[in-house]
């Protein structure tokens, strides 16, 4: 009866051991969207990112296999991405029975976006999942945070750090080639959006008009991306004119005929911007994500191209694209 | 005693003759009223260009005057003077299409929303969004097209279902808002399966707006509209004798379906066609015959004229409104119609007594 009882509590012991070892996962403390400190699996094999930015930073990190579910948006970057399911959408936000079906042992989202995501963050907290919530994929000071971040969790540290060099070092660079500009040297930029809306100042774009040198002049608009009268514009009469082209593989003609339309538009024909043969676009795949800075070097190229004469930001972004995803530069993404 | 009778009726034909000239008169008053509108809101806009040196660019056109400035005349003439006509046109062509509509189907509730034309366009304009638009500016005319024929596909299906039962204008109106439910659900599906990007152009077609208008598009649509009312005000008689009684109509000789018909198809493609450039403006092809009724009676020979000059009137004031309001910046044409035209509207119902729709 003894050695039965002693053998019982042995393995009985001995069991509540291997559950605590196994339950006991190593931890790496964060700091989360909100600025809290939260502890998240190191190394976590299945992952379930539902921003795209951070897809974008992880597979540079070269840790894209780990990813196992995404949300709405594939970076350009990472085409592979593409066929990983897709566990939220745009409208309901994300799918927690979905996301659970993949057996993710973390969950990146970005909970800046309404109740929607933080419903699913209670959801997938009740139901034991980590969940670390990024700052919004938008915000382009949170870039180097967010890749610091990762690379904390995926242990890829030095990675990491190559990363955020070459991001900061170009807008270290853009920075410290406009920073001492006279409000009289900062052209006036018009960014159109899709015909005549624009953005105003709390909008990410701001931050590349400004960081390239230049005012926004719809900065002070009280909704963010408004629809502005044409005689304004007109008016207005800004130095330069950028607009954005969204599609998936965009041309050079695709991109010439949105500038032809621009500037055969009647209300811009006498604009400054088009005497001058100042008008430009770029793709929207420059102006968000991880391709942000790139973005914001044609912009300051455009803005002072005295200044940038040394700088080739086609090339860079080439550079760019070889060094952290393997990928040549295929189409076009400004023009011109 | 007959001598009497005939007295009597030279009296009423006398009473009803003035009564046409006074309403033909308001017909031209109103039409003015429309005319001076459009004059003021050329005048004002979110640049600096003043009233009176808009009021002396307009004038150079038919005065010699040299001292207007370029600004001035590109201010007003390429981009006032497009936007103010569509209003107009835009204004015109839901205000008589909704009369016509609740006088061919004799229904207060019916409008182009109703009968799903509406849904139907802005499910037409999503799936090319969603499906098939590449870039900025060359994927427009693929959503007008779109908008344009989604919005006849509706009419179509809703006139084919209601000639299954026997044309009956009940199972016609239940039928437009059956397949207004149907596109709509088809656009939460596109909006739910689109991202981020077309999400936002889908909204942004589903509020409408002047904002874009050309010229060029200005002009294609102002013969479509003034060609369509013209024929359509040609149906005033029979639209009357059919407020009657579907059977009083038949026996005074009117072929009842072949009218329906004809007038419900001639205000599709006047919907259908000012729809495809601005988006949904709802609200006025409701509202305008109504308003109309209220004022001057259900004649059609006045109340489609009347109808469409409100529209044009409500929709210009609105839209003067939201480019100037908060300018440069712009709200949105839907939101300033619904305020503007809403408590008018709730006022004339209210303090009219007398039960207005027959």
């Amino acid at each position: 009866m003894n050695k039965n009882t002693f053998i019982i509590l042995m393995l009985a012991s001995l069991l509540a051991l291997s559950f605590t070892a196994s339950g006991e996962a190593e931890t790496v403390q964060v700091v989360d969207a909100s600025g809290e400190h939260i502890d998240v699996p190191l190394n976590p094999e299945r992952i379930v990112v539902l921003p795209s930015t951070p897809i974008e930073m992880i597979y540079a990190l070269g840790e894209g296999k780990r990813v196992v579910g995404r949300g709405v948006g594939v970076p350009p970057q990472c085409p592979s991405a593409k066929d990983l399911p897709c566990v939220a959408s745009c409208s309901v936000g994300p799918n927690v029975e979905a996301i659970l079906d993949l057996k993710p042992d973390l969950v990146l989202m970005c909970t800046s976006n309404g109740s929607k995501p933080a419903t699913a963050v209670e959801r997938l907290h009740a139901a034991g999942i980590p969940v670390l919530s990024l700052p919004s994929s938008c915000e382009p000071d949170t870039l180097l945070p967010q890749i610091e971040t990762l690379g904390k969790i995926l242990n890829k540290s030095v990675e990491a750090n190559e990363f955020a060099d070459f991001i900061e070092k170009y807008l270290g660079l853009i920075e410290e080639r406009t920073k001492d500009l006279g409000p009289d040297e900062k052209p006036t930029v018009y960014f159109e959006c899709k015909e005549y809306k624009t953005v105003n100042e709390e909008t990410p774009l701001q931050h590349h008009i400004s960081l390239a040198g230049g005012t926004n002049i719809a900065a002070e608009q009280p909704v963010k991306k408004p629809i502005v009268s044409s005689e304004w514009v007109l008016e207005t009469n800004p130095d330069i004119i950028i607009a954005g082209a969204k599609g998936e593989s965009l041309t050079e003609e695709t991109l010439s005929a949105a500038r032809d339309e621009i500037v055969s538009r009647p209300g811009l024909k006498e604009v400054k911007a088009v005497k001058d043969k100042k008008v430009y676009i770029i793709s929207k795949k420059l102006m968000k994500g991880i391709s942000e800075p790139i973005g914001c070097l044609y912009f300051a190229k455009w803005l002072h191209p005295d200044l940038f004469k040394d700088i080739d930001p086609t090339a860079i972004h080439k550079e760019f694209l070889q060094k952290f995803f393997g990928q040549e530069l295929e189409g076009s993404y400004a023009y011109p | 005693m007959p001598i009497h009778e005939d007295d009597e009726m030279m009296h009423a034909e006398e009473v009803y003759t003035n009564a046409s000239w006074r309403k033909t008169i308001l017909t031209l008053v109103l039409f003015l009223i429309v005319a001076a509108l459009g004059l003021f809101a050329i005048s004002i806009g979110a640049s600096s260009l003043g009233m009176s040196e808009s009021i002396r660019a307009i004038m150079a056109v038919f005065l010699p005057m040299d001292d207007v400035s370029h600004f001035a005349e590109v201010v007003v003439f390429q981009l006032r003077l497009p936007r103010i006509l569509l209003a107009i046109i835009t204004g015109v062509s839901l205000g008589v299409a909704g009369a016509v509509m609740q006088g061919v189907l004799r229904n207060p509730l019916v409008s182009p929303f109703t009968l799903g034309l509406s849904s139907g366009a802005a499910c037409g304009a999503a799936l090319a969004i969603v499906l098939g638009v590449g870039i900025l500016g060359t994927g427009q005319y693929i959503i007008m097209i779109n908008a344009f024929f989604f919005s006849l596909l509706t009419m179509v299906v809703v006139y084919a279902i209601s000639r299954i039962r026997g044309a009956s204008i009940e199972t016609l109106i239940l039928a437009g808002v059956a397949m207004g439910y149907l596109f709509s659900a088809v656009i939460s599906l596109l909006q739910y399966a689109s991202g981020n990007e077309q999400l936002r152009e889908i909204v942004f077609w589903l509020m409408g707006g002047l904002y874009a208008a050309k010229i060029e598009n200005v002009m294609i649509l102002i013969p479509i509209v003034v060609i369509l009312t013209m024929i359509l005000m040609r149906y005033s008689w029979d639209l009357n004798a059919m407020g009657a009684g579907e059977e009083v109509a038949s026996s005074l000789g009117i072929n009842v379906k072949q009218v329906r018909m004809a007038c419900l198809f001639l205000s599709t493609v006047l919907t259908a066609s000012v729809i495809a450039f601005t988006g949904v403006i709802g609200f006025i092809g409701l509202v305008s015959p109504h308003i109309c009724r209220l004022l001057i009676g259900s004649d059609h020979r006045y109340l489609i004229p009347w109808s469409g000059l409100t529209g044009a009137l409500l929709l210009l004031a609105s839209d003067t409104i939201s480019r100037t309001m908060i300018s440069p910046t712009e709200i949105p044409v839907g939101v300033v119609t619904s305020f503007l035209g809403v408590p008018f509207f709730l006022y004339l119902l209210v303090r009219r007594k007398r039960r207005w729709w027959q």
